[in-house]
């Protein structure tokens, strides 16, 4: 039994030692559980974290590359763009510089990168951009910077150009830099020149045409009296001849007298000089005829001043004009053109004071408008009947106002537009070059600084006012 | 009864200038001075006017409209211009319608002569019912064809002035107006022209295009026209005499300007005729002077109008030029006349000595035959 309880005991302890050892078993297999399930649970994470950090990784690269291309295509925006493109630092030391900079000024970036960017200026202009750049980093006065100007360049080997500068300051937090935009203007300056150079030819052209309708017409005015003054002179010759003859006879006539020998004789014979020369006449005709050859001599005179005083050298500078005078000399010397289609009417205010004016050019514009009156009558006047042309001067506040008006048929309104415009011209060829009205226009107003502008009526006429500034606004050719 | 001149002007001063020195005249003219074309026309209405002298310029009727008129209403007044300026569209009109033109300032002894020459040479003539009919004329036929050619000749891109001046050379009707033109003051300062050719160059080829195509220049002849045949004889004398006198007086070493004007001498030495044929002016086929009238109130230098005027009478002391012109013409008007080899007595005299006229007449008169036969219409 011992046995048996023995073997019952060692059983119970067998059951007890197994019962433990299931329960351990069962504790580890379950802590084994708990420890895989953790185990599964972190390498989940560590998965997750994997393509997290993978996915990271893409766009990250995806970025890097945008990144390139985008500043691939800065570089080469910078490098396609005609102009000159520059940056630099607050001391002026170069950090970028394009390709056309290269072009324009002829250094390589390698030569530029680390010089001072006002090596691109010549000599004495150096110190301009830093002065205005030091300016502007102190005072914040803009100065230079922010705005476009014309200055001189200056290439690598030294030659000059005519360039556009424009500096403006970039926008970074961390220093200060400056952007630099230089554009070579060669061309344009060149362009301009010779679009001046056309513009100061066609208003030759037209000067010269003004000239030659004056020329002959001015030959006229003069041949007239030049006529009736040679052929007076003429009769003068012929009847002093006659008077000698008459005086001849009473000399003779006188020693007749007092020798009374032939007195009747002698007296015949002079009253036959007298009735020969027609002495009566001569008595009255002379002194009308020599009072004629003064007279004619003085319409000569008065052209010849009139044509003097009309071609006034053009000089760039303006002088204090009588304008009444100037148009009372203008209508002298195109007397030609007009008397036999009109009658002026002049009503000239004797007040206006001088007003600043270049002579030359403003005798061409109102020889322009009164020539073209006169046209613009002879158009529709019938044979032996004239227009009027009214000439109106007058001041009105700071501004002294000419107005040129005609009895012709006037502008149609499609036309009225235009008739400023270069080349417009609605007269046959060969009868103008359609210049007049446009090159009137620029003398007034971009030279004189003043309007001129027009009022038509068909059938009614036509009227053009000039609107001058009494004080002298400095408007010139070169700044207009 | 003394001629009557009148002189418009719109220019008072003018026209009494005018007077005053026209006084010396008193004797030979009667003068009037009228302020314009319309007061002009008037006066001749009213009297009987042989000659009126008008500026150009007017207001109203201007010197051209009023010669116009003068021309169509009084066709036997001597119709001149004194101008000071002249715009060449109504210098152009006055092409037919004028004889002369003067231009302001004017000499003068040079209206005062051209006026007397006219006058006088009028004078001569025998009938003066003719007279009134040269005054009428304003141009002389050309042959049609020639017309055309210098027509299309002129209006090449660079015209030949060569081929144009022989076309023109070779007719007397554009020669005589050629010249009528370049030696008044139409366009030009007149001058003394006597070669077609150089008065072609002072006249220029656009402008003379542009009067034959606009103005009447050339009364063009058609060959269809019933009349084509007696003028083409007229045509064809005054080009062979032009040519027989001008181998002439090379032969006989005359100056180049003596030639050239035996040229054109010998071209119109039948001009009258030329100018009665077309207006059927039958009644003054008699009139030997006809043609030295014409044209002197054309204004054609003196020695050509004396050549004219000389050419039917024993002048005693002929030019050398004229010398040359007499010979031709006799040739021509005797070509084919059964007269024998000797030189016509009526010009075979001491004064043309110089052009071996016994020896060389013979010869002439061959050439001067085979030239007339062998010309060909133009």
């Amino acid at each position: 039994m011992e046995e048996l309880d023995a073997l019952k005991s060692k059983l119970a302890r067998e059951r007890k030692a197994r019962q433990q050892a299931e329960t351990i078993l069962e504790e580890k297999s379950r802590e084994l559980y708990l420890a895989h399930r953790e185990l599964e649970r972190t390498t989940t994470k560590l998965k997750e974290e994997l393509s997290e950090h993978q996915r990271l990784a893409v766009e990250l690269g995806e970025k890097e590359a945008k990144l390139g291309r985008s500043q691939q295509r800065l570089s080469s925006i910078m490098n396609s763009v005609m102009d000159a493109v520059i940056s630099f630092d607050g001391d002026g030391v170069l950090q970028t510089y394009n390709r056309a900079a290269e072009r324009i000024f002829g250094f390589s970036v390698t030569e530029m990168i680390g010089q001072k960017a006002e090596i691109l200026l010549p000599e004495p202009h150096r110190g301009d951009v830093a002065t205005a750049i030091r300016t502007y980093l102190e005072t914040r006065d803009p100065g230079l910077i922010g705005v476009t100007r014309e200055v001189e360049g200056r290439r690598k080997d030294g030659s000059h150009f005519p360039m556009e500068m424009a500096i403006t300051e970039m926008d970074l937090a961390e220093s200060d830099m400056f952007v630099g935009i230089y554009r070579d203007i060669t061309r344009r300056k060149e362009r301009d020149a010779e679009r001046a150079e056309l513009e100061r030819e066609l208003s030759q052209a037209q000067k010269l045409e003004s000239l030659g309708t004056l020329a002959g017409g001015i030959a006229h005015e003069i041949n007239t009296p030049v006529q009736y003054v040679g052929d007076n002179v003429r009769f003068l010759q012929d009847a002093f001849a006659d008077i000698a003859g008459v005086l001849d006879a009473y000399a003779a006539l006188a020693a007749a007298a007092s020798g009374e020998a032939g007195l009747a004789a002698a007296i015949d014979t002079a009253h036959a000089a007298c009735a020969e020369a027609d002495t009566e006449y001569l008595v009255d005709e002379v002194p009308r005829s020599i009072a004629q050859t003064l007279e004619g001599i003085g319409r000569i005179s008065e052209i010849v001043k009139a044509i003097k005083e009309f071609s006034h050298p053009d000089g760039k500078e303006k002088t204090a004009l009588d304008i009444n005078h100037a148009i009372a000399t203008t209508l002298t010397v195109t007397r030609n053109q007009w008397k036999y289609v009109a009658d002026i009417v002049e009503d000239l205010d004797a007040a206006l004071p001088p007003v600043p004016c270049l002579p030359g050019e403003f005798n061409q514009v109102v020889l322009n408008l009164v020539v073209n009156a006169a046209h613009a009558i002879e158009d529709v006047c019938d044979e032996g009947s004239k227009g009027q042309i009214a000439v109106q001067t007058r001041k009105d506040g700071d501004w002294a106002e000419i107005t040129i008006a005609d009895t012709g048929g006037g502008i149609p309104q499609e036309n009225l537009k235009k008739i400023f415009d270069p080349f417009f011209t609605t007269k046959e060829p060969g009868k103008g070059t359609g210049q007049g009205l446009a090159i009137a226009h620029t003398i007034i107003t971009k030279k004189h600084g003043g309007t001129i502008a027009v009022r038509s009526r068909p059938g009614v006429g036509t009227a053009f006012t000039i609107r001058l500034p009494l004080a002298d606004s400095g408007v010139t050719e070169e700044a207009a | 009864m003394k001629p009557r001149l009148l002189f418009v002007d719109d220019e008072p001063n003018v026209l009494q200038g005018l007077r005053r020195m026209l006084r010396s005249t008193r004797k030979d003219w009667d003068m009037d001075f009228v302020t314009g074309g319309e007061a002009a026309l008037q006066a001749m209405a009213d009297t009987k006017v042989d000659v009126v002298v008008t500026d150009m310029r007017m207001p109203g009727m201007d010197g051209a409209k009023l010669l116009a008129a003068t021309a169509e209403r009084h066709p036997a007044l001597i119709r001149m211009v004194l101008s000071g300026q002249c715009e060449e569209e109504a210098t152009c009109r006055l092409i037919r319608t004028s004889h002369q033109f003067h231009s302001k300032p004017c000499d003068g002894d040079a209206l005062t002569g051209s006026i007397r020459r006219a006058i006088a040479l009028k004078a001569r003539l025998r009938n003066q019912h003719c007279a009134d009919l040269a005054t009428a004329v304003q141009a002389l036929p050309s042959p049609a064809p020639l017309v055309a050619a210098l027509t299309s000749a002129l209006a090449a891109a660079v015209p030949d002035l060569t081929a144009i001046g022989a076309l023109i050379s070779q007719d007397m009707a554009l020669t005589v107006k050629l010249l009528q033109i370049s030696n008044s003051a139409y366009f030009t300062v007149p001058q003394a022209v006597v070669d077609p050719a150089r008065a072609l160059r002072l006249i220029g080829t656009e402008r003379l295009g542009v009067l034959l195509a606009d103005y009447g220049l050339a009364s063009g002849v058609e060959t269809a026209d019933p009349q084509f045949d007696s003028l083409q004889t007229l045509w064809r004398a005054s080009r062979v005499c032009s040519a027989v006198a001008r181998g002439i007086a090379t032969e006989a070493k005359l100056a180049a300007a003596d030639v050239e004007q035996a040229a054109v001498g010998a071209l119109l030495h039948n001009v009258g005729a030329l100018a009665l044929a077309q207006n059927d002016m039958a009644v003054c086929a008699g009139e030997p002077e006809f043609g030295a009238y014409l044209c002197g109130l054309w204004g054609l230098p003196a020695p050509i109008v004396d050549m004219l005027a000389g050419q039917h009478e024993d002048d005693a002391a002929p030019t050398p030029a004229a010398g040359a012109v007499r010979i031709a013409t006799r040739l021509v008007e005797t070509a084919g006349q059964p007269n024998g080899h000797d030189p016509d007595p009526a010009i075979a005299d001491g004064a043309l000595e110089g052009f071996d006229l016994a020896t060389r007449w013979p010869a002439w008169q061959t050439q001067t035959l085979e030239l007339l036969t062998c010309q060909a219409a133009p």
